[in-house]
C-alpha cells in the first residue's frame, strides 16, 4: 500500500513537473515572441483573402499597398492662408525635429521644370501624342500650317521646349500630355496649396523610417504628431490639421483591439470567478479552473504564433473570450468532484467525466475545423487558437486536474445543487417528455416568420472596419487634392518591361476608346511616361518617312518660316545623330522628378519564371462604368482589373450561400458522432436542442432586422460545435451511476454562463466581424442550453436517481 | 514654363478689358490703383480689340508679327481669332482649349489627360478670381508695381514664384480706359509685345461667338 501510494505520488510529481514544464515553455516562447518586433499583425489588408485569379495581380496588390503603406500626409487647412501656411512650415520643422519620420517635406526645393523636359529631348524623335500621330499619318497635314500653329498660337503646352530643339512643337505635345498632375494642388511659396471656398488647404507629406505596421514606428510618429498638433494650436488656434496614412490607421486598430482584449478579458475573468465562486464555493477549484484556462490560452498563443508567425489583432480579441468555453471542461470536472463525497478518487472522476468531455471535444473541434477550412488568413487563425486552446484545456482537466484533486472535497454546495434540481425538474416539465416534439413545432412555427424576413451584407466592411474620424479626414484629403481612392486599378504584367509597356498601351488605347457613361476622367500609367520602344520607333519611322528622308524639303520650310539657317541644320542634324537612341523605363526611375509616379511601375515580381508589372491608375471608377472596364482588362493578354473591395465582397457572398449547405452538413455529422453514441432516438434528442438554436437564432435575426454575413454563418457552426456540449455534458450527467443531477445542471448552467459572459462580450466588440461571431454565438448558445434538458434521456430509472439524490 | 505663356495671354484677355471711369483721374497709390484696376473689371462683361502681336525670338531671322481680333467675356472664356499670317481661332473655357481652323472645323481639343488643360484651370481660376475683385491670386503669383493715373497707367509685375521666374522675366501692361500694349519677357531673352486697338465693351455675343464658347 504504501509502495503504491509513493509511486502514485511520483507519478502525480511527475505530471505536474511535466506541465509546470509546458507552461514555461509556451510563456517563454510567447513572451520572447512579444519582447522582440511586436507579432502582431496590425495590417488590415493582411486580414482579406487571396481574391485574384492571377498570382501576379495578387502580388501586385501587395508590393502596391506595401509601397503607398509608407507614406504620412498631413493637411493644414485654415481661413488665414498666412496662417495656413505658417503653420504647414512650422509643421514641417516639428516633424522633422521628432526624427520620427524618414523624411517630412513641407516646403518643396524650388525645382527646375526643365528637368522633365531635359529627361525626354535626347529621346524627342521618337516621342508622339496620339494626336500628333494621326495629324502626321492624316494627307492634309502641311509643314506650313504646322510651324504656323507652332510659332503663332497663343497657347503652349504645360511645359514648353525651346523652338530650336522642337520647331514642330511635338515634344511640347507629348510633355503637354504628361499625367504629371491630376490634382488641384497649386504651388505656392514652395508649398502644395488647395483653395476651397474660404479655405486655404496645405499639404504636408511624411515618410516613414520602417513598416508602418511596426509598433516602435506607430509610437513615435503617434507622439511626434500629437506634439506637433499641440505646438499648432498653441501657435495659431485657427488651424485644423488632418492625417492620413496605414500607420495612422494600423494604430488606431491596434489601439482599439487592445482596448477589446483587456475589457473582455478582464470582464470575463472577473464575472466568471464571481460566478463560479458562488456556484462552487471554492476558491481552491476557482484557483485550478483559471489554471487549466490559463494553460489552454497560453499555449494556443504560442501555437498560433509558432504556426502563423503573426498575430491578428481579431485572433487577439476572440483570444480573450475563449477564456469563458476553455473553462467548460474543468467545471464539468470540478461537479463530478463536488458530487464524489467522502470516497473521492481522481481517476475514477476522470472516468466518470470523460466521454462527456470527449464528445464536447470532438463537437467543438469539429466548428472549429470547419472555421479553418474557409480561405481567409483571420478565420483560419481564430480556429487554430481555439483547437490549440480547447485541446489544451481538455488535456489538463484529464490529465493535471486529477493530480491537484487528490483530497476528497471538505464539502459539497448542496444547497445550489438542490436548488438546481428543483430547477432543471420543473423546467423539464414545461419542455420535455412527452411535450418534447410540441416545443419543438412551436418553435418552428414562430421561427418561420423570422426566416422568411431574413436578409444578407456581404461588405467589406465586416473584416476592414476603419477609425471613423481617420476616414473622415482622409477624405478630406482626398477631397483637397483631387484624387479618388484608390482601391481600383489595373496590373499590367508581362515577361519583360518592353511586355509590359505594349500591354499597358493597348489598355489606354481602349480605355481612350470608352464612351458616354464608361469613360474614366482620367488615368496614370507608366506607358504615359515611357511609351515602349516598339512605339518609339514606330515614331520614329513615321517622321523619318514624313519628314527627315526628305532633308532639303524640311529645311526649306523651316527657313521659309522665319527660321535661322543654322537652327534649321542643327535640328536636322540631331536627327540624324539620334537614331537608334530609345528611353527605357529604368532611365524615367533614375530622373529624380519621376518620384511620385514611380510606384506605377512594379518592376520584377517574380524572378524564378521572369515577370513584370505596372499599375494603371484610373479616376473616375464608378458603378456603372466597373464592368465596361473589366471587360476591357479581360481583352488584353496580361491586363487584371483590381477591385480587392468588390472581391472580398463577393467572397464574402459566395462563402455566405456556401456555408449554408455546410451547417447543414456539420448538423449531419454531429447527428452521426450523436447517434453513434446514444444510438438513434438518443442521438436525435441530443442534437434536437442545438437544432432549433440554429433556427430560433436565425429567427431572431430575421425578426430583427439584422443582415446575415458570413460571420453569423460561421458562427452557427461554431453554435453546432460549442451548444451541443450542454446537452451532451447533462445527458452524460444523466446516465452517470451515482450522479448528483442537480450538481451535472448547475455545471452546465455555469458552464454555459460563462461562455455566454465571453461571447456576449465579444458581442459588443467594435469589429464587425467579431461582433456577429459574438452576437450568434452568444444568442445560439443561450437558446441550446436553455433546451438542452430537452436531450435528457426519458427512461425511469433516470428519474427515480434524481429523485433518490434530492 | 508654357503655363505662365498660357498666363500671360489670359492676363491680356484679363486686362483687356480694364476700362477706367473718366472721372477718376487723380493720381492713386501702388495697390490703390491695382484694385481700382481690378474694381473696373467686376463691372465689364466682356471687350473686344484688335490686336498686334510682335515674337522677338532667338530662333528666328526676324520678329514674326501676327494680327487678329481678341473677345473676353467674363463668364465665358476668351476666344482669340488671328487673321493673318494664317486663319485660326482659339476658345479658351474652363473646359479646355480648343482649336478651330479657317473652314470651321475643330482641329484639336486639349482637355483630356493632361497636364496642359490642368495650367488653363488654374489660370482660369485665378482669373476669375481677379474679376471678382479678389487680386490675391495675382499677388501670390506676382510682385505688381503701378503708377501713373488711372487714365494714363504703368504696371510692371514680376513673378514672386521661383516656378516662375524660372521661364518668365516680367510682365509690362501700358494703359488708359483699356489695355494698351502688353509685353512678356522670357528668361531666355525672347519677349512678345501686343499692341490693343479699338478696344470696345461687349454686353452681347453673336451667334457664332456663342456656338463657338459652345454655348447655346
Amino acid at each position: 500500500m504504501e509502495v503504491l501510494q509513493r509511486r502514485s505520488s511520483r507519478q502525480v510529481f511527475g505530471i505536474r513537473a511535466a506541465w509546470v514544464l509546458l507552461a514555461l515553455v509556451a510563456a517563454l516562447y510567447c513572451g520572447w515572441r512579444f519582447a522582440g518586433p511586436s507579432p502582431l499583425e496590425t495590417n488590415l489588408l493582411a486580414l482579406l483573402p487571396a481574391t485574384e485569379v492571377d498570382p501576379i495581380a495578387e502580388k501586385a496588390v501587395d508590393m502596391l499597398a506595401s509601397t503607398l503603406g509608407d507614406r504620412a500626409v498631413f493637411l493644414v487647412t485654415s481661413n488665414d492662408s498666412d496662417h495656413a501656411k505658417a503653420a504647414a512650415k512650422q509643421l514641417g520643422a516639428t516633424l522633422s525635429a521628432s526624427h520620427a519620420f524618414g523624411s517630412v517635406t513641407a516646403q518643396l526645393p524650388p525645382f527646375d521644370l526643365s528637368q522633365i523636359g531635359g529627361l525626354y529631348m535626347p529621346y524627342r524623335f521618337g516621342l508622339l501624342t496620339a494626336q500628333t500621330r494621326s495629324a502626321l499619318l492624316s494627307d492634309s497635314f502641311s509643314l506650313h500650317d504646322g510651324l504656323a500653329q507652332r510659332l503663332y498660337s497663343p497657347l503652349r503646352g504645360g511645359l514648353a521646349t525651346p523652338l530650336a530643339d522642337d520647331p514642330f512643337g511635338w515634344l511640347e505635345q507629348f510633355l503637354g500630355q504628361l499625367p504629371l498632375a491630376t490634382s488641384n494642388l497649386e504651388l505656392e511659396d514652395g508649398l502644395l496649396v488647395a483653395h476651397r471656398g474660404a479655405q486655404t488647404q496645405v499639404l504636408v507629406t511624411a515618410t516613414l523610417p520602417g513598416s508602418a505596421y511596426e509598433s516602435s514606428t506607430q509610437q513615435a510618429v503617434l507622439t511626434a504628431v500629437a506634439g506637433g498638433e499641440a505646438a499648432l494650436k498653441q501657435t495659431f488656434p485657427d488651424v485644423t490639421l488632418d492625417r492620413t496614412g496605414a500607420v495612422f490607421y494600423a494604430q488606431a486598430a491596434r489601439a482599439a483591439s487592445e482596448r477589446e482584449v483587456h475589457l473582455i478579458g478582464m470582464v470575463s475573468l472577473c464575472g466568471i470567478g464571481l460566478l463560479m465562486l458562488w456556484v462552487l464555493r471554492s476558491p481552491r477549484l476557482l484557483v485550478l479552473g483559471f489554471v487549466s484556462t490559463a494553460l489552454g490560452i497560453v499555449c494556443a498563443l504560442a501555437f498560433t504564433l509558432l504556426v502563423f508567425g503573426k498575430l491578428h489583432l481579431l485572433t487577439l480579441v476572440f483570444g480573450a473570450s475563449l477564456i469563458g468555453e476553455a473553462v467548460d471542461y474543468s467545471i464539468q470536472y470540478f461537479v463530478v468532484y463536488l458530487g464524489g463525497g467522502r470516497d473521492w478518487d481522481a481517476q475514477r472522476g476522470v472516468r466518470a467525466v470523460r466521454p462527456a468531455l470527449s464528445v464536447a471535444l470532438a463537437t467543438s473541434l469539429l466548428g472549429y475545423a470547419i472555421l479553418a477550412w474557409v480561405p481567409f488568413p483571420a478565420l483560419k487563425q481564430i480556429a487554430c487558437f481555439a483547437m490549440a486552446g480547447i485541446v489544451t484545456a481538455f488535456a489538463s482537466v484529464l490529465w493535471l486536474l486529477p493530480s491537484m484533486l487528490v483530497q476528497p472535497p471538505k464539502r459539497t454546495p448542496k444547497r445550489t445543487f438542490a436548488f438546481a434540481a428543483r430547477l432543471l425538474g420543473s423546467w423539464q416539465r414545461v419542455i420535455g417528455g412527452q411535450r418534447t416534439w410540441a416545443v419543438a413545432g412551436l418553435l418552428v412555427i414562430a421561427a418561420v416568420p423570422g426566416w422568411l424576413q431574413l436578409t444578407s451584407d456581404d461588405d467589406i466592411h465586416l473584416l476592414i472596419q476603419r477609425d471613423r474620424s481617420l476616414v473622415s479626414q482622409e477624405q478630406k484629403i482626398r477631397d483637397a487634392v483631387g484624387i479618388d481612392d484608390s482601391t481600383q486599378f489595373f496590373v499590367v504584367r508581362g515577361e519583360t518591361p518592353e511586355i509590359v509597356l505594349q500591354r499597358a498601351e493597348a489598355l489606354s488605347t481602349k480605355l481612350d476608346g470608352l464612351n458616354g457613361a464608361d469613360k474614366l476622367s482620367s488615368w496614370q500609367s507608366p506607358a504615359s511616361f515611357v511609351p515602349s520602344a516598339k512605339r518609339q520607333r514606330e515614331d520614329r519611322a513615321l517622321l523619318q518617312k514624313r519628314f527627315f528622308s526628305k532633308p532639303s524639303t524640311l529645311r526649306a520650310s523651316l527657313v521659309q518660316a522665319g527660321f535661322r539657317d543654322e537652327i534649321a541644320d542643327a535640328w536636322i542634324r540631331t536627327e540624324a545623330q539620334s537614331a537608334g537612341q530609345v528611353l527605357t523605363i529604368s532611365a524615367w526611375l533614375n530622373a529624380p522628378w519621376s518620384q511620385p509616379w514611380r510606384h506605377l511601375w512594379l518592376g520584377e515580381v517574380d524572378s524564378i519564371a521572369p515577370a513584370y508589372a505596372a499599375v494603371v491608375m484610373p479616376q473616375g471608377v464608378t458603378d456603372s462604368n466597373e464592368p465596361a472596364l473589366i471587360a476591357t482588362a479581360r481583352a488584353i493578354p496580361g491586363v487584371s482589373f483590381v477591385d480587392k473591395a468588390a472581391s472580398v465582397s463577393k467572397l464574402f457572398g459566395e462563402y455566405r450561400v456556401d456555408s449554408g449547405i455546410w451547417l447543414g452538413g456539420a448538423l449531419l455529422l454531429v447527428l452521426v458522432l450523436l447517434v453513434l453514441r446514444y444510438r438513434l432516438r438518443g442521438g436525435v434528442a441530443t442534437a434536437l436542442p442545438v437544432v432549433l438554436a440554429v433556427g430560433v437564432a436565425l429567427a431572431v435575426f430575421g425578426y430583427a432586422r439584422v443582415p446575415l454575413n458570413l460571420f453569423n454563418w460561421l458562427a452557427l457552426m461554431l453554435v453546432i460545435g460549442v451548444g451541443v456540449n450542454y446537452a451532451v455534458f447533462l445527458r452524460e450527467g444523466a446516465v452517470r451511476a451515482g450522479a448528483d443531477l442537480g450538481a451535472v445542471w448547475a455545471g452546465v448552467m455555469l458552464s454555459a454562463a460563462t461562455t455566454l459572459l465571453s461571447f456576449g462580450l465579444l458581442g459588443m466588440s467594435e469589429m464587425p466581424a467579431l461582433q456577429s461571431f459574438g452576437a450568434t454565438l452568444a444568442l445560439g448558445i443561450a437558446v441550446s442550453v436553455l433546451l438542452a434538458p430537452l436531450g435528457m434521456p426519458s427512461e425511469p430509472n433516470g428519474k427515480e436517481k434524481v429523485k433518490g439524490t434530492v | 514654363m508654357g503655363t505662365v505663356r498660357l498666363l500671360g495671354a489670359l492676363a491680356v484677355a484679363l486686362l483687356i478689358s480694364i476700362s477706367f471711369d473718366a472721372c477718376a483721374a487723380e493720381p492713386a497709390s501702388n495697390a490703390g490703383l491695382v484694385s481700382q484696376v481690378a474694381a473696373r473689371l467686376a463691372q465689364a462683361k466682356g471687350v473686344r480689340a484688335q490686336f498686334t502681336q510682335t515674337q522677338t525670338l532667338s530662333a528666328m531671322r526676324q520678329p514674326l508679327v501676327s494680327k487678329g481680333s481678341i473677345l473676353f467675356v467674363r463668364e465665358r472664356g476668351v476666344i482669340w481669332h488671328i487673321e493673318s499670317p494664317y486663319q485660326a481661332t482659339y476658345i479658351i473655357t474652363d473646359a479646355g482649349v480648343s482649336e478651330v481652323s479657317a473652314t470651321g472645323q475643330r482641329v484639336s481639343t486639349n482637355n483630356g489627360n493632361g497636364n496642359g488643360m490642368r495650367g488653363v484651370a488654374q489660370v482660369s481660376r485665378m482669373m476669375r478670381a481677379m474679376l471678382g475683385g479678389d487680386l490675391s491670386a495675382l499677388y501670390s503669383q506676382f510682385n505688381v508695381q503701378a503708377d501713373g493715373t488711372p487714365a494714363q497707367w504703368h504696371m510692371q509685375l514680376t513673378p514672386a514664384q521661383p516656378q516662375i521666374a524660372q521661364s518668365i522675366k516680367g510682365l509690362q501692361m501700358n494703359g488708359g480706359d483699356f489695355l494698351q500694349t502688353l509685353r512678356i519677357a522670357l528668361a531666355n531673352g525672347d519677349t512678345t509685345r501686343i499692341d490693343f486697338a479699338n478696344s470696345a465693351l461687349v454686353n452681347d455675343l453673336t451667334p457664332a461667338e456663342r456656338a463657338l464658347f459652345g454655348a447655346p
